[in-house]
């Protein structure tokens, strides 16, 4: 434990800071406290009471945030609940919080190297989240499909699991809401949720359907043996063996035996092991019949959703050719309205075909645009900006990246294309961590190499690129830019330039 | 008896991996050491406020 005011190491017996002379008594209570809670959260996660121990792990971190422990246990049980985003969370303060010898970053590192299991999980989440629109919309069927995929991939996803028994026992379904209930018990012994539901399954299934989860002890089964003598033998054999042979004289009964042993064989066969075979080569076939109609399914809901994206599409271009057809002949154009007028034409003809929109559309200067009276031309120029945004993105950050890349960089060009890609990205997007990273590597490497009588104009280029850097770091801990990033904040350090925040 | 309507809005979204740079901006990570702090630094007596006398150590 560390005095709050000055940092040093505090005596747990004394209640003074040996550095500093703070009083630290109720400092210590708080820690104290939240020592307690992490002591009740971790008892309860080894009983698998798991929602008892968020409850408990938050309390104690709610009395002291730096409790390292607490939160990656936290982060642990919430994977451990199929949510992977809540655990990274938990993981990333924790290896804000403490940045050497903290499990934190190991457990980052382990999904880090495993990015295609992450990516599968992250799509059961999506999975369950599409679900819950489902349900929203009351198509229950397609909720359970999505639930049952999202479950295959991702087993112990207790919420997932827990709507899935819901949605049986809507469906009055008792005996699938049983067994979903069973394993949801298994994952958390302690939801409150999962206990509700359980006796609402086994009153309303007439006692039918009890949910199990407990462990069956066998017991050992007990064998009767015989012991005879034969001259100075003993013979110690399984009860019910008995013996048969030409010499004992038994080899009429021996015989009758055998023919009643393999007619009884044969009524086992007939009776109990071929319907048995038959039942399960039914069940597999029914289990085909019913993955191949829920595949069957998927594809209708997307058939069904690129219709209504279609018909959309139609829509808009509809509107498109509308405005455009609003608009004067070409005589008296300026050029940045020749300009327009051919990317709209173009996008018309061929939306797909974003290479022949971007050429006469890039050449348009935003400035100009706006600074233009005509409002139909200006929401002409917004209208296909927002159309043509993903490409446009790429389009600017593949020039500024050459530029940076370029054997001879050409800075100034690499930061204003950087720029402009920059205006068209959003949170979310595909490679966003790396259009923020070579923006700051523009930025810095701007400043770095300019005269100093012009460094001064390029401080706010400086302090941006510090503030992406730490982004980097801070915020995507599994980019492939985190340890440049770094090195960058060193750099900057290094350079001895006091900024400002 | 349950309703399903009331226990399905009981069900919210999950938190997806594209969300988390967000969550962890939006946490709210002031605690009680935080408040107890701004407390002394504020010239409060944080005692007055502060009764129990336990000392739990961590397992």
């Amino acid at each position: 434990m560390y005095c709050y005011q000055c940092g040093y190491e505090l005596n747990p017996a004394k209640n003074t800071c040996p550095q500093c002379g703070a009083d630290v008594s109720q400092y210590k209570h708080i820690v104290y406290f939240s020592n307690h809670y992490y002591n009740e959260g971790l008892e309860k996660a080894k009983a698998r009471n798991l929602s008892g121990a968020v409850a408990s792990l938050r309390q104690s971190l709610r009395f002291y945030k730096e409790n390292i422990d607490a939160r990656n246990l936290l982060g642990l049980i919430y994977f451990e609940l199929g949510e992977i985003a809540p655990a990274l969370c938990e993981w990333v303060i924790s290896s804000n919080i403490k940045e050497q010898d903290n499990l934190a970053a190991d457990y980052i590192a382990l999904l880090k190297n495993n990015q295609n299991k992450l990516d599968n999980i992250n799509q059961t989440v999506k999975k369950y989240n599409q679900s819950l629109d489902y349900c929203d919309q009351g198509s229950l069927d397609l909720a359970v499909i999505q639930l049952r995929k999202a479950l295959s991939v991702n087993p112990r996803f207790l919420r997932a699991r827990q709507l899935l028994a819901l949605l049986y026992m809507n469906a009055k379904d008792y005996a699938g809401a049983a067994r979903e209930l069973g394993k949801c018990h298994s994952i958390d012994g302690g939801n409150t949720t999962t206990l509700r539901y359980i006796k609402e399954v086994e009153q309303f299934s007439g006692g039918e359907n009890t949910v199990t989860y407990g462990v069956r002890k066998g017991t050992s089964p007990k064998e009767e043996s015989v012991t005879y003598t034969s001259g100075n033998e003993t013979i110690i054999q399984p009860a019910g063996r008995g013996s048969f042979g030409m010499d004992t004289g038994f080899f009429p009964g021996g015989l009758i035996h055998l023919a009643i042993g393999a007619l009884i064989g044969a009524a086992v066969v007939g009776f109990l092991v071929m319907p048995a075979r038959i039942q399960s080569a039914r069940a597999l076939a029914a289990q085909q019949i019913r993955t191949i109609s829920e595949q069957a399914d998927a594809r209708n809901t997307q058939i069904a959703e690129k219709e209504r994206t279609i018909e959309s599409l139609n829509e808009e271009n509809e509107a498109l050719r509308t405005q455009l057809a609003a608009f004067t002949s070409s005589e008296g154009d300026t050029d940045i309205e020749v300009l327009l007028k051919q990317a709209a034409a173009r996008y018309l003809n061929d939306p797909s075909d974003t290479d022949s929109v971007l050429e006469p559309f890039t050449q348009i200067d935003p400035v100009q645009m706006r600074a233009m009276e005509s409002e139909p031309l200006k929401d002409l120029y917004e209208a296909l900006s927002q159309r043509l945004r993903m490409p446009l993105r790429t389009y600017y950050y593949d020039l500024g990246l050459a530029a940076l890349e370029a054997e001879t960089p050409d800075i100034d060009a690499a930061v204003k294309n950087l720029e402009a890609s920059w205006t068209y990205t959003r949170e979310g997007d595909e490679g966003f961590t790396s259009n923020i990273f070579y923006l700051a590597e523009a930025y810095y490497r701007q400043y770095a190499t300019a005269q100093a009588a012009a460094r001064e104009e390029l401080t706010d280029h400086l302090i941006a690129a510090r503030a992406f850097f730490r982004d980097v770091v801070n915020l995507h801990p599994l980019s492939q830019h985190v340890e440049d990033a770094q090195n960058r904040l060193n750099d900057i350090a290094a350079l001895g330039v006091i900024l400002d925040g | 008896m349950l309703n399903f309507e009331e226990e399905l809005k009981k069900f919210q979204p999950s938190l997806e991996i594209e969300d988390v740079q967000d969550a962890i901006y939006n946490q709210d990570l002031v605690d009680m050491s935080d408040i107890m702090v701004k407390m002394v630094k504020d010239g409060l007596d944080p005692t007055k406020y502060y009764k129990a006398n336990m000392t739990i150590p961590k397992l």
